[in-house]
């Protein structure tokens, strides 16, 4: 098999990637620009996230009125995400409309000029997001987490959407600043797959974004590493009235590109995953019946994301829930996972991969992940031969060298335990 | 293409049907069991019963212990699920083609064979109230649940899915066991199979597993209660802590089998951006951006957020606008400004050009929806279910039929003050409250 990915850099540095898939009469496009909210100065965190909300609401030749009014009679869903690393865009289309929406693309990314009065409007619903965002235990308990394990001065310990002070800080001129310096040709990555041969979209992409003229380079730096705490650092957010607990224990994990990550894969799976939390999730959800969902991860982004555990439990069960999971993990690292458990997160993972790429936009952010990566386009085609190739011993090294039961953080958000 | 293209619709000797799509894009099939069970067929004191019966579902059968339940999906590479709704319960795995015997053989047991161990029945109480209470979490839920119950006087619609509290501590094991095996009959089931398999090998597979399993000796009792006409408006106001003020309108509206259901779908569109019909992948009760609920309550900035929906439901539930306040004190302004863009289709002319172009993204979300083996089958099951394949295969056909006159008739005959309940989340400080 093969993946058969057509890829051009056009003449304004744009690197395009274009896939056939004959299944499906509509296109996924996915856009990645190097620009993500690890680089918003700290007083003004959420920069990158307002910047971006504000894409479709002006250009140099139209007002939001007239995008909103062309993105919907295109039948184009389109949409944008701010990372820690990279701003994005998903948009679908069907094959019919795929050029007027990647003129329309062009513009909306290639000149950007909301005016005063849309920022401000923004600013309300990115407050009103916040708000709500503070009133969810689990996100509290996750944020909260964060800033324990990297502190206020790293880029991954600060919320990226921001916070209400620092919302309020963003002006027009940071938001135009912010456009100027991170939305440029040679900065962003296309991918584009669905009922269209390469060739034709290749063409497409030439004469519309590749109109587009300027700079840039496609560029991630890892942000630095944080030591493990010492010892066990908890943090409790009493919140009135919620009826739950949202439990976030954790530490610093791996980058994506670290060799351990194949091993840590299959090993979380069998700690905090398969069939509904893994060995994890077996206790604390089936056996104990405490949780509606409690899982493992490790977050393995361009820089060391946090491994975490999380489960939603009654308050009275936050002790007994961090009880199983801390045990868990002595196990994993003390005695490894057995040669069963390894073969059953070998398939699963295996197949999850054929899920993923069936839909146009799975494959589309399949084959962007991987460029951003460097993984090369037939990845997911030997990811299974990937997996299958580790030993048994490669794994359970693995984890005793990435679970760290005493050396974590914890933070639990929700009402006032008994 | 059409979802009915090379499909194989047939009924095995004991009720069930099946419906077999074969499809060869990718190496993996699509399996789904469906059964004509939700929360509109409970009652007082077994409210919750069908979602903890899907619940039971995943705990063993008689031939697959749950030991062995437990990453039988997952060894195929798969990916399984399931979720009750109002009117019908449904399970499903996507995985590798290879698995296509595991997963119909781990849905024929389902069909009959699960076993609902007492100690299983209880601990699985705990987790599903520790589901029930993580919704009530999340404000916007809690408001759900209040406006739906002052909005439904009569029909089951009014029971939360999840249930009321009082009945999941209290429901037996024989309550639930009785439940299901009333409505987990072949006769009351439809089973899809979508994806890259050998059409006659998986009718052999399904004669195999299905065949034997013989219909309950009764049929389960059809939900016969019509709601009455409302005769005026009602409210719903909760108080809480919370963050922010959140306003929901519903009006009564027809069920997918009424012929008002598209030109109410229209209207919809008209108003708020097209929703939709598939409630499992790409539903969207977001106001579109250039919708007049967007313009009229996010572009105003009354609201934070806006949006508004028809569900694809057998009988007539709701259609539903809702809204995310900045201030509290908005909420007279906001609503007024729903009902003045209501009134204002309904009246004002409208240009051509809107109408053609809501129906362009009504066209581009269906197609949206069901990309892929999974949404396909789920379309299928869903919609077999509860209609018709033909009536949902219809659907653009019918709205473009529809014209806008066709659309403000319905507007008017539905969305009207006496048949709507608006609901009320007023955010409390956590100091008055402790």
């Amino acid at each position: 098999m093969k993946a058969d990915v057509l890829h051009a850099t056009l003449r304004n540095g744009m690197r395009l990637l274009a896939r056939r898939n004959p299944a499906n009469p509509t296109v996924s496009i996915q856009l990645a620009f190097a620009a993500g909210a690890v680089n918003d100065p700290p007083s003004k965190s959420g920069l990158a996230g307002f910047a971006k909300s504000l894409l479709t609401k002006g250009t140099a030749k139209h007002d939001t009125a007239w995008i909103a009014e062309k993105i919907d009679s295109l039948g184009l869903e389109i949409g944008f995400a701010s990372g820690r690393h990279t701003l994005g865009l998903s948009a679908r289309v069907l094959v019919e409309n795929l050029r007027p929406a990647l003129a329309l693309i062009r513009e909306v990314i290639a000149e950007p000029q909301p005016p005063a009065d849309e920022l401000e409007k923004m600013r309300g619903r990115i407050v009103t997001a916040i708000r709500r965002r503070l009133d969810d235990p689990a996100t509290v308990a996750g944020e909260t987490l964060a800033a324990m394990i990297y502190g206020p001065r790293h880029p991954y310990g600060r919320e990226p959407q921001g916070t209400l002070k620092s919302i309020a800080a963003v002006e027009l001129e940071d938001i135009q600043a912010f456009y100027e310096a991170a939305l440029a040709p040679g900065a962003a990555i296309v991918v584009i797959v669905g009922d269209i041969e390469p060739n034709e979209i290749e063409v497409l992409v030439a004469e519309t974004l590749g109109r587009w003229r300027g700079g840039g380079e496609f560029k991630l730096e890892p942000p630095k590493d944080v030591s493990l705490p010492a010892e066990p650092r908890r943090k409790f957010v009493a919140m009135a009235e919620k009826t739950q607990s949202d439990v976030a224990l954790g530490y610093q994990g791996i980058r994506r590109l670290d060799p351990d990550y194949h091993a840590l894969q299959v090993g979380n799976t069998v700690l905090g995953r398969l069939s509904l939390g893994g060995r994890v999730g077996q206790r604390v959800r089936d056996r104990e019946g405490m949780a509606y969902y409690a899982y493992t991860g490790f977050d393995a982004g361009i820089g060391a994301g946090p491994f975490v555990f999380r489960a939603g439990v009654a308050p009275q069960n936050v002790e007994r829930a961090v009880e199983i999971a801390l045990d868990e993990m002595r196990r994993a690292r003390d005695k490894g996972i057995t040669a069963k458990e390894i073969e059953d997160a070998v398939l699963y993972l295996g197949g999850g991969i054929a899920r993923q790429v069936e839909t146009n936009g799975g494959m589309a952010s399949t084959l962007l992940s991987q460029e951003i990566f460097g993984l090369g386009d037939d990845y997911y085609l030997r990811y299974e031969s990937i997996l299958r190739a580790l030993k048994r011993r490669d794994i359970n090294d693995a984890l005793a060298r990435h679970l760290h039961p005493d050396n974590y953080c914890l933070a639990v958000a929700g009402p006032q335990g008994k | 293409m059409p979802l009915s293209n090379g499909l194989i619709d047939y009924t095995l000797p004991n009720g069930l049907r099946v419906l077999l799509r074969p499809t060869r894009f990718a190496p993996l099939v699509s399996v789904w069991a469906w059964y004509h069970v939700g929360s509109k067929n409970e009652g007082s004191g077994t409210t919750g019963a069908s979602h903890w019966v899907e619940h039971m579902n995943f705990k063993g059968t008689t031939n697959i212990p749950r030991r062995q339940i437990k990453g039988i999906i997952e060894r195929q590479g798969g990916f399984w699920n399931g979720y009750t709704f109002v009117d019908q319960t449904t399970y499903m795995e996507t995985l590798r083609k290879e698995g296509l015997e595991t997963a119909l053989r781990l849905e024929a047991e389902r069909m009959h064979n699960s076993l609902f161990e007492p100690a299983e029945v209880d601990s699985e109480r705990t987790v599903i109230i520790s589901e029930l209470r993580g919704n009530e979490n999340d404000p916007a839920e809690l408001l759900d649940r209040e406006t739906v119950a002052a909005a439904f006087r009569a029909h089951p619609y009014r029971w939360p899915v999840i249930g009321w509290q009082g009945d999941l501590e209290a429901m037996s094991r024989d309550d639930l066991y009785l439940h299901y095996r009333r409505h987990y009959s072949p006769d009351n089931a439809v089973l899809v199979v979508v994806g890259d398999f050998n059409v006659r090998e998986a009718r052999a597979l399904i004669k195999k597993h299905y065949g034997p399993i013989e219909r309950w000796p009764e049929s389960p009792r059809p939900v016969t209660t019509a709601e009455p006409p409302q005769r005026g408006e009602r409210r719903a106001e909760v108080r809480r802590v919370g963050a922010t003020p959140l306003l929901h309108i519903c009006y009564h509206a027809p069920g997918f089998n009424d012929d008002d259901f598209f030109p109410l779908l229209l209207f919809d569109a008209l108003l708020a951006g097209p929703s939709g019909l598939n409630i499992f992948g790409g539903f969207s009760s977001g106001a579109g951006r250039s919708s007049r609920l967007y313009r009229e309550l996010i572009d105003s900035g009354l609201s934070a957020s806006a949006g508004a929906f028809l569900l694809p439901t057998e009988h007539p539930h709701l259609y539903t606008i809702s809204a995310v306040l900045k201030n509290e004190e908005d909420f007279p302004a906001v609503e007024n400004a729903v009902y003045q863009t209501i009134e204002d289709i309904i009246h004002r002319p409208v240009p051509k050009a809107e109408v053609e172009k809501t129906r362009t993204q009504l066209r581009s979300r269906l197609a949206y929806e069901q990309e892929g083996i999974t949404s396909m089958a789920h379309q299928l099951g869903f919609f077999a279910t509860i209609s018709d394949i033909a009536r949902y295969e219809s659907v653009l056909d019918r709205v473009s039929a529809v014209t806008l006159d066709g659309a403000r008739t319905a507007a008017l005959k539905y969305l009207e003050a006496d048949n709507r309940t608006v609901g009320r989340f007023w955010p409390q400080s956590p100091e008055v409250t402790k």
